[in-house]
């Protein structure tokens, strides 16, 4: 039963619909482990300065047999890179095994950041692409897709990242809280408190707080082999 | 006799409701239905548009193939005269016309873009690498929109033929099932590249 429980989840994986997409655990995802960690900070300092629009670069170890083109615009469709109806969303992708890079510009961007142009970008990666030297091909891609894209300017409101009133109203409880309970005297209420406050802690953050905001793709941008 | 009215007055006015609230339902599938096309006449066109530019930058470097410039103004030309607007998807005729100009117009393009192989200096060419580029955009948005529009007819036509929408839409309603295509079409006619030229 068990063995036909994961063939069944096998083939619901392969056979389309159920895509096998990785988790965007930021703007970063080296999922084919192929980034240095100096480089992904040198990145994430670059990427966060962009606040306006959404860039995200993704290393894939795997294209599921489908090509760069329709795994790229799926990724970024369901990510929701971008701003909903803005649509400013910019996926960086890189598959070392099927050595393919692409750039995949959401809706909104296909004007700033052309076919054209996101070729050229590709066409100056290359070179550090063919030697294999992906931390320097994706910095310099980056580092062009955000001069590209810096100038377009949306009707937006950056709230990626910038904590809501409700947070802060939140934060301030919970920090009242500890307050009160490394004051209190050791009680019952106290101790059950106390758990409470252990249980909260262990609450997973949302991954540095980045996720997509709805934004779509249709198949906009260059891809290159290499 | 005035109890049993009122209770056929209640059945009648929930089967009326019911009609309603069905038909209703099937108004925001068709409409994206239509969007869908939209995009998909969208992208024709921008491909249709990048043609003279393409062409008029091939012929200063490979004035020898005439043939197959002569098929890709050919082909734009009849593809362009063919459109089929979002209130005629139902109607099988006039999509398989329209796709298989547009089809033709894909195979000419890409029959152009072999030949073009053989020029070095044209490949080199910065305008023409922008406008390869541009195009390998757009035959991408092609499929891309393509494939929404398939995805959204099925979810429209699943909805439409399934009972008892399909009786409720059958007396109430002039909508149809609309008519899809394959997705891979355009890729069908994928040039092979001889490299013995």
């Amino acid at each position: 039963m068990k063995k036909f429980f994961f063939v069944f989840l096998i083939t619901f994986c392969l056979v389309g619909k159920a895509w096998c997409f990785p988790t965007l655990t930021g703007r970063i995802v080296d999922e084919a482990q192929i980034l240095s960690a100096q480089v992904e900070q040198q990145l994430k300092t670059l990427l966060q300065s962009e606040a306006q629009h959404q860039v995200v670069v993704v290393t894939l170890s795997d294209l599921e047999g489908k090509s760069i083109e329709e795994y790229g615009y799926q990724l970024g469709r369901h990510w929701g890179i971008g701003e909903k109806g803005n649509d400013n969303g910019v996926l960086l992708i890189i598959a070392p095994n099927e050595r393919q890079a692409r750039i995949e510009v959401g809706y909104g961007l296909e004007g700033v950041l052309t076919d054209a142009l996101s070729s050229v970008i590709l066409n100056d990666m290359s070179s550090a692409l063919s030697e294999n030297d992906y931390n320097q091909a994706v910095l310099i891609g980056t580092q062009q897709i955000l001069n590209v894209i810096r100038e377009e300017e949306f009707n937006t409101h950056p709230l990626d990242e910038i904590p809501t009133p409700l947070a802060i109203i939140l934060a301030c409880l919970i920090l009242v809280l500890f307050i009160y309970v490394a004051m209190a005297p050791q009680n019952d209420r106290a101790r059950r408190l106390r758990l409470i406050l252990t249980i909260i802690s262990f609450i997973p953050g949302r991954g540095g707080g980045f996720r997509g905001k709805g934004g779509s793709f249709g198949g906009g941008g260059s891809s290159r082999k290499f | 006799m005035k109890k049993s009215l009122i209770v056929f007055a209640i059945i009648m006015a929930l089967g009326a409701w019911f009609v309603i609230s069905t038909l209703n339902g099937l108004i925001p599938m068709d409409e994206t239905c239509k969007a869908n096309w939209s995009q998909v006449l969208n992208q024709y066109q921008r491909r249709s548009d990048l043609i003279p530019n393409l062409v008029s930058t091939v012929k200063g470097y490979a004035a020898h193939e005439q043939d197959t410039l002569t098929q890709v103004i050919e082909a734009r030309a009849k593809a362009t005269q063919t459109t089929l607007s979002s209130e005629m998807l139902s109607n099988e005729q006039a999509m398989n016309a329209f796709m298989k100009n547009q089809g033709a117009l894909s195979s000419a393009l890409s029959r152009l873009m072999v030949v073009v192989e053989k020029y070095p200096d044209l490949k080199a060419n910065q305008n023409f690498m922008a406008l390869q580029s541009q195009l390998e955009g757009t035959e991408n948005r092609i499929a891309v929109a393509r494939k929404d529009y398939i995805d959204s007819v099925k979810v429209f036509n699943t909805r439409i033929r399934t009972i008892p929408t399909k009786w409720i839409v059958a007396l109430f309603s002039d909508m149809e099932k609309k008519v899809t295509f394959d997705i891979e079409e355009s890729q069908k006619v994928a040039p092979v590249v001889d490299f013995s030229k």
